[in-house]
């Protein structure tokens, strides 16, 4: 926390903020998405891996106010501060088509690590819409790990998708002389030949 | 200017519940004590107990109607659903009824009611912790504990955006709508809202950070000298701390009392 440039001390409280009130708009708009992790993945990319795992551990801890059954799952959004950053330096987000990519990977991840959770703590049961793709799948005879993996991995694929793509175009619309003194600038500006 | 107004940051800071004027490390030290208990018993009859214990002590508390409007959801829920699925489809021998691939069994609700159990017992516990202790007392706390004071911002100013940038959205929406932006019909036309608004909301809150930084430097957020409160908070009372110990002691002889069940 000490080391921490300035600016993304400041930028934390902002990530956590986008990723909740991104996350009351879906809901307001009545979205079959999540979009909670935008904050996570943009502060991760921008400053750092330390700084987007603390943008998720708060905005998991902050989810889990009024759903204590989220807390496990506050592991999977430090992850993504961490794989946002590997992907910043892997320059992942300067091309469209990266998005496209980025996000089933991103998704595929997060699966891994969401199932083992869903599947022994809450035997498939999330208490969101997902479960009635688990409880039908089970009642057709699946065991609840398939049974589970199938419904998260349908529910994320989607929503790291539009996530990843609305990523891109903030990144794009965020002007340099603001990221050029944030801890990753030297991978999303071009120095002029 | 009003005498009563000032002498208030005279004294520590207190309200006169007995629950709420814990210390917030005490308090957060008995919620962890009391959530976590239910999962060492492995008795859902005792972690049921607890759910009732916890209810009971926000009533003592004084805020039985936050932490009731918040716990309800969560009963209802993983108290409800999660308890339907469990003794759906959990594994068992003695079956009551089935039905394709439903298999009710007397294990199955079994297992149905120790999972439900842990699951409301501990959110109780960390609602019941959130709803007594306000966030600026527990940083406080955490800053007498030797914590930094970036961490108390980071924290304080966390909500404090949440509800700030709620409300930019609102005000981004309504001129976008203004602009003939649908948010109402299909799923498509409501997603295609969703970029407008969002974009804004994201780059304002950036833009503002640089102005933000230059504002709390000037009021020496970052000098590197003891930071003075505006407030405090009494000091632990002997009673109390023989109250936690209690507690830890408790907690402790559980573990080791499940260690000992498993071992003979």
């Amino acid at each position: 926390m000490k080391n921490f440039n300035k600016l993304t001390i400041f930028l934390i409280p902002i990530g956590i903020a986008v990723n909740v009130v991104g996350g009351q708009l879906a809901v307001l708009l009545k979205l079959p998405v999540f979009l909670d992790s935008i904050g996570t993945i943009v502060v991760g990319a921008l400053c750092g891996a330390w700084p987007g795992v603390l943008v998720g551990l708060g905005c998991g801890l902050i989810n889990a106010i009024s759903l204590p059954t989220l807390l496990p799952y506050t592991v999977i959004g430090m992850l993504f501060g961490v794989i946002a950053s590997f992907l910043a330096k892997k320059n992942m987000f300067d091309k469209f088509w990266k998005a496209l990519i980025n996000g089933p990977c991103i998704a595929l991840i997060s699966t891994c690590i969401a199932v083992p959770i869903t599947a022994t703590l809450y035997g498939g049961f999330v208490g969101t819409g997902a479960s009635v793709i688990v409880t039908t799948l089970m009642a057709a005879g699946w065991d609840v790990v398939p049974a589970t993996f199938v419904s998260e991995l349908s529910s994320e694929l989607m929503d790291k998708v539009i996530c990843l793509i609305i990523i891109y175009f903030v990144l794009k619309a965020m002007p340099a002389r603001f990221v050029v003194k944030l801890p990753n600038s030297k991978y999303f500006i071009k120095e002029e030949q | 200017m009003d005498y009563d107004f000032v002498e208030q940051y005279r004294k520590p800071k207190r309200c006169g519940n007995p629950i709420r004027d814990l210390n917030p490390m005490s308090k957060a030290n008995l919620m962890l004590v009391l959530g976590l208990s239910p999962f060492i018993v492995q008795n859902y009859i005792f972690g049921f107990g607890m759910v009732g214990v916890f209810i009971i002590l926000s009533v003592l508390a004084g805020c039985f109607k936050s932490f009731f409007s918040m716990y309800w959801k969560v009963l209802l829920l993983f108290g409800v659903f999660l308890f339907l699925v469990k003794s759906a489809f959990s594994p068992g021998e003695h079956v009551l009824f089935q039905i394709w691939g439903i298999c009710v069994t007397t294990e199955s609700i079994q297992s149905g009611l120790q999972i439900v159990s842990l699951v409301l017992a501990f959110s109780g516990a960390f609602i019941l912790f959130v709803k007594t202790t306000p966030m600026e007392d527990f940083t406080y706390a955490l800053e007498k504990k030797g914590v930094s004071h970036m961490v108390s911002f980071v924290i304080l100013s966390s909500f404090q955006t949440i509800t700030d940038l709620g409300q930019s959205a609102q005000v981004i929406m309504e001129s976008q709508k203004a602009r003939g932006i649908e948010t109402e019909g299909n799923v498509f036309q409501r997603a295609k809202a969703y970029i407008p608004v969002m974009g804004p909301l994201i780059l304002n809150a950036i833009s503002s950070t640089e102005e933000k930084s230059i504002a709390m430097d000037a009021r020496a957020f970052s000098a590197p000298v003891e930071h003075t409160f505006l407030s405090e908070l009494p000091e632990v009372g002997t009673g109390e701390k023989i109250l936690v110990a209690v507690f830890d002691i408790a907690f402790i002889g559980l573990i080791i009392g499940r260690i000992a069940l498993w071992v003979l």
